[in-house]
């Protein structure tokens, strides 16, 4: 691995001053820059701009009815806290199946969204709870909701096995985000679902690895005033080239059941894609199975109504 | 990991106070420096002025090239990069290639760079430009039999009849053709009430030892022999390569080993071609050179265990017993090939399972194609082998409509059954006690017959696989070892043996052989690593032999030694040696004990009287005679009994399977270390996961990617059963203490339990590993009758 130089930031204002003059790659917990310079000469012209030890980063604060988690928190330090653990279970889930201990001990959740991997576990997870990215750059912050950061990448879906080592793109903020120049994401707000909201998170391996998932989905079932099922928010990794939530509402499903509307319109969603599935002729056929074992465990029986 | 449920005692033959030392689970003699870190591997090593190379692999599996290394070697730090020209003698003696202008695999080495640095020799191999007038392969069995397709090796030969034929060119590989004649099975079948003709395959497989290959060769300070220090899992093969390569006597290199970190059959040919290489390059430069392969290049170039595809035609009568048995084992062989002829040996001899059949005639060959290199991988052909067996066996009893142990209870080998090779089992054979006690202890029939109604998502399976394993080497090769022991006047021992510790453990049991059988405490015995220059060569650390086989030399060396230390003994205490007793390194007259003498005062004594203080003894089994045409004959001295059940949880949606438990019992004959034992079970059921559900390192074209543990899954941590282990000992008087073997046993039955549970869970057959969620949900989905068999020429016809 060769890079042109490393540096650690001091500020946010001299890290974003940096970024912006271009020849920089952003470096939290280089768990995928480093896996993905190994053997490349990537990076040779670049350097690395490590974030992680800024301390304006590093916190995780309520905020209103949101958990605001800093760039250059890792993965570790949300799976070991209470708030997470107790009022965002969908994410700690996610979180906990992120490859390793030594690599969630490493890796941030920025991190894991800025490299926007279609595989990611942490990606759907945000992207069910309706997470906003909050961006720095030279014209001060901003907001955009998780949802949306993210480009369409087809190509990530013919790379088979989506494997970091062979991963295509060097610096993803460039091509699979939709930040300007010089921006960076400094934190995510995650906001908490209401009370009552059963989730559901599943990671589809082979065996048990510290690898990429095949498939994972993100579920959320949110009751209404009488606890009853009134909507399914949900998000796959590994089986779409941008990540999107499909969200599906009791009474608005021209007299299907809510589960039968939700999974109806999952199998639609692939059904779009099927060009780019051709070769996955597994992950067409599963991801529905995926979805029936998520609701069967969120709606109990007897509880479906149109 | 062995939790409750340890209710059946294991079964103890030889009373345990019998023993000093044997039986016991003494420590390995090298766990602290293996916990702690301080061994060292080969890669850990570095010389003053070593230069690094690195090997440019051909990536284009089959072509003619031409390689420019002029800007390569105008690199910073470039010291030299060779090609083809530039070695002695290109091919070895094992038919793989030192470096070659014309590549038959992706993995062949088209050139060598050593720089400086490391990172100087990679920037250069990158910059080595290899031209490929690229030729028209064969990447799979069917194409190399293909009646029009290309021969890739001259020594190929066609096919007649579904057999080698030497009389025809084509992608055969003529001396990996092991027959098997026995009885008349034409007759067999004409009697037989079911027939089934299934065929079923299994992928390349990756060693995946912890250690990538590494390499180190110097000149010695003192004589300048050219010194091997490597991962070899043979202590005496690197020699032979850099011999072989270089046009040296073998007198002028010397090989030391090093700490090992795996090797499971994978660490020998391609790394005595390492060793070559390495060498030519401190020949030419008189510097040190080290070679050490990363993860991609390893799996690239490394060996990997054969792919199989068996068909068996099976006939029985509505009784269930078995009339005959026709099967043809075809095994992708790859490029070039040193072990087929060797492994289907083994691979013949257990081609009908552990049942006593009449009427057997099996073919095994293997074929060349332009993939990558198989040869030996823990098993040498059993865990392919018991697939076919196993799972035929599973529908044969559907067919029949039975239980498949009421199927096994009439055909399994017991004492006085002839096998497949008309060998009559003389010594105790206690496979059928075995199924029946493991098959209680886990209620498999029970559970089995629960099992085949369910519904809903996650559905349970379980199987029960039984196997038998000739011990050691056998008929398939040499099973003569040596070793030597050398008493010291302070009365400690150093032990030299020719046969490796790879990780098995070898060193401790041959401590606690040694021991046993000279009587010397095991504390004041050192086990030396193998050095050429120090102890003749052994044969191979091959066929889980080491213990029964390699073991006899040892014993013998420890025998010879108390005999020389009690009649020293004898004379200092005014006795004669045979009213003497030695235990724990204590010489004392077994009626007075308080007349004894320290093993200081004995070796003292013997330097200054000028007696030996050292013994080398070389061990020579006994002569076993075969039929090569019809594979008749006694093949092994003796055979080891296996029975394994798996029980495993199949998600219908997703194809996922989770191992809940897996029982495994084994004979080992005499347990010398039953913690070492276990250790092998375990890491060994591991590895037969791996290879019944996840591991294939997939090659279309003759090219692929699987080539780092990301896109190639074995087994971790978290994927451990409950594993349950039972240990029986059986009498036996042909191995060391009346040991057998375990190494390979322990992994060889589990990839087929696991897929046998699957198919139990689910209801459908499946007949190709490894069994992967993608292959569960087509089952599932009933695509399993994808037509494994096409391409494949029909059994030969035995009316």
């Amino acid at each position: 691995m060769l890079i042109r130089d490393y540096i650690r930031a001091s500020s946010l204002e001299e890290a974003s001053e940096r970024y912006a003059a271009g020849g920089y790659i952003l470096f939290a917990g280089g768990t995928d820059l480093m896996v993905k310079a190994r053997g490349k000469k990537w990076y040779q012209d670049k350097t690395f701009l490590d974030i992680s030890g800024l301390q304006e980063l590093k916190e995780i604060r309520e905020e209103e009815n949101f958990l605001c988690v800093g760039a250059a928190v890792t993965l570790t330090e949300l799976e070991e806290n209470r708030e997470v653990r107790e009022r965002l279970p969908l994410l700690y889930e996610a979180v906990r199946s992120v490859g390793s201990t030594q690599i969630r001990n490493r890796a941030t959740l920025a991190g894991n969204l800025a490299n926007a991997c279609p595989a990611s576990d942490c990606i759907p997870a945000l992207v069910t709870l309706g997470a906003q990215v909050e961006v720095y750059g030279g014209k001060g912050k901003r907001v955009i909701p998780a949802e949306q950061i993210f480009r369409e990448c087809r190509a990530c879906l013919r790379h088979s096995g989506m494997h970091v080592r062979t991963c295509y793109y060097s610096d993803p903020t460039e091509k699979k985000l939709i930040l300007e120049p010089g921006e960076m994401i400094c934190g995510i707000r995650i906001p908490f679902p209401k009370p009552g909201t059963g989730h559901w998170f599943y990671k589809l391996t082979q065996n048990r690895t510290i690898g990429m998932a095949v498939m994972n989905l993100s579920m959320t079932v949110e009751p209404d005033e009488r606890g009853k099922a009134r909507r399914i928010r949900l998000s796959a990794g590994g089986i779409f080239p941008r990540p999107v939530c499909l969200e599906t509402v009791r009474g608005k499903n021209a007299g299907k059941s809510l589960r039968e509307a939700c999974l109806e319109q999952a199998v639609n969603a692939i059904e779009q894609e099927k060009d780019l599935l051709a070769d996955y002729p597994y992950k067409r056929r599963v991801f529905p199975e995926l979805i029936e074992e998520g609701l069967e465990a969120l709606l109990p029986d007897g509880e479906e109504d149109s | 990991m062995e939790q409750a449920g340890d209710r059946m005692p294991d079964r103890k033959i030889i009373p345990d106070g019998k023993f000093q030392t044997v039986g016991k689970s003494v420590p390995r003699v090298d766990a602290f420096e293996k916990v702690t870190g301080r061994a060292k591997y080969a890669d850990d090593l570095s010389m003053p002025h070593m230069l690094h190379a690195v090997c440019v692999h051909s990536k284009v599996p089959y072509a003619s090239v031409k390689v420019n290394a002029e800007k390569a070697r105008s690199m910073p730090g470039v010291v030299l990069v060779l090609t083809e020209k530039d070695f002695p003698k290109p091919q070895s003696m094992l038919d793989f290639w030192y470096c070659t202008d014309h590549p038959k695999f992706c993995g062949d080495v088209v050139a060598v760079v050593a720089a400086e640095t490391r990172t100087q020799a990679e920037n250069a191999a990158a910059e080595v430009k290899v031209l490929s007038e690229k030729l028209s392969g064969v990447y799979t069995v069917q194409e190399a039999l293909a009646p029009d397709s290309p021969v890739i090796r001259d020594k190929g030969v066609g096919l007649y009849n579904g057999m080698p034929d030497p009389s025809g060119k084509g992608n055969v590989f003529l001396e990996s053709y092991h027959p098997l004649r026995k009885g008349n099975v034409a007759d067999g079948f004409a009697r037989s009430d079911v027939i089934l003709e299934r065929t079923y395959a299994t992928g390349f497989v990756e060693h995946a030892y912890i250690e990538p290959e590494s390499v180190l060769t110097y000149y010695d300070d003192v004589n300048q022999l050219l010194t091997i220090r490597s991962c070899s899992q043979q202590g005496h093969m690197p020699r032979e390569f850099v011999a072989d390569a270089l046009r040296l006597p073998m007198n002028r290199i010397r090989a030391v080993q090093c700490t090992v970190g795996g090797s499971f059959g994978g660490k020998f040919e391609m790394t005595g071609l390492m060793c070559a290489r390495a060498a030519l390059v401190t020949q030419k430069t008189g510097r040190p050179c080290k070679i050490t392969y990363t993860r991609e290049d390893s799996i690239l170039e490394s060996a990997k265990r054969h792919p199989f595809y068996t068909t068996i035609r099976i006939g029985a009568d509505q009784n269930g017993k078995i009339l005959a048995y026709q099967a043809r084992q075809l095994e992708n062989c790859g490029a070039y090939n040193n072990q087929a002829p060797w492994m289907n040996i083994r691979a013949m001899v257990h081609s009908a399972g552990p049942y006593e059949i009449e009427n057997v005639w099996t073919d095994t060959f293997g074929v060349f194609t332009n993939t990558l290199s198989p040869c030996a991988f823990r098993g040498y052909s059993s865990p392919q082998v018991i697939f076919g067996n196993e799972m035929i066996m599973d529908e044969l009893a559907g067919e029949l409509g039975i239980s498949v142990l009421d199927l096994k209870r009439k055909n399994l080998l017991r004492k006085g059954s002839r096998t497949a090779t008309g060998q009559e089992l003389i010594h105790e054979t206690i496979l059928a006690d075995m199924m029946e006690s493991v098959a209680a202890e886990t209620d498999y029939e029970r559970k089995e017959r629960e099992y085949r109604n369910q519904t809903g998502r996650w559905r349970k399976g379980i199987s029960l696989v039984t196997s038998y394993r000739g011990s050691a080497l056998g008929g398939e090769g040499v099973d003569s070892s040596g070793a030597m022991f050398t008493a010291l006047p302070d009365g400690s021992f150093i032990l030299n043996a020719a046969l490796m510790e790879v990780g098995q453990g070898l060193r401790t049991v041959y401590a606690q052989i040694v021991s046993e059988a000279s009587g010397i405490a095991l504390d004041d015995i050192m086990v030396e690593a193998v050095d050429t220059h120090h102890i003749p060569d052994s044969g191979l650390t091959v066929a889980s032999r080491g213990t029964a086989q390699g073991g006899q030399s040892v014993k013998m060396a420890g025998e010879k030694m108390k005999e020389m230390l009690l009649e020293s003994a004898a004379e200092l205490l005014h006795a004669k040696p045979e009213e003497l007793i030695l235990e724990n390194s204590i010489c004392c007259v077994a009626k007075e004990p308080e007349r004894r003498i320290t093993m200081a005062e004995i070796c003292t004594y013997r330097k200054y009287a000028g007696l030996p203080l050292a013994t080398y003894q070389w061990y020579i089994p006994r002569p076993l005679v075969n039929d090569e045409k019809t594979g008749q004959g006694e093949a092994f001295t003796t055979y080891a009994y296996g029975v394994t059940v798996a029980e495993v949880l199949v998600n219908t949606g997703t194809g996922e399977v989770k191992i809940e438990r897996v029982t495994a019992a084994h004979d080992v004959g005499k347990a010398i270390n039953p913690g070492l034992i276990k250790g092998q079970i375990y890491g060994g059921i591991m590895m037969g996961i791996g290879f019944g559900l996840w591991e294939e390192v997939r090659v279309p074209g003759g090219k692929t990617e699987d080539t780092n543990l990301d896109a190639y899954h074995i087994a971790t941590a978290r994927d451990v059963p409950d594993i349950r282990i039972r240990i029986f000992e059986s009498r036996d008087p042909e191995g060391t203490y009346g040991a057998k073997c375990i190494a390979e046993a322990a992994t060889e039955m589990t990839g087929t339990a696991v897929a046998l549970a699957v198919q139990h869970a689910i209801g459908k057959t499946v007949r190709r590993l490894p069994l992967t969620m993608e292959r569960i949900v087509c089952a599932l989905d009933g695509d399993a009758e994808e037509n494994i068999a096409g391409g494949l020429p029909p059994l030969p016809d035995v009316r």
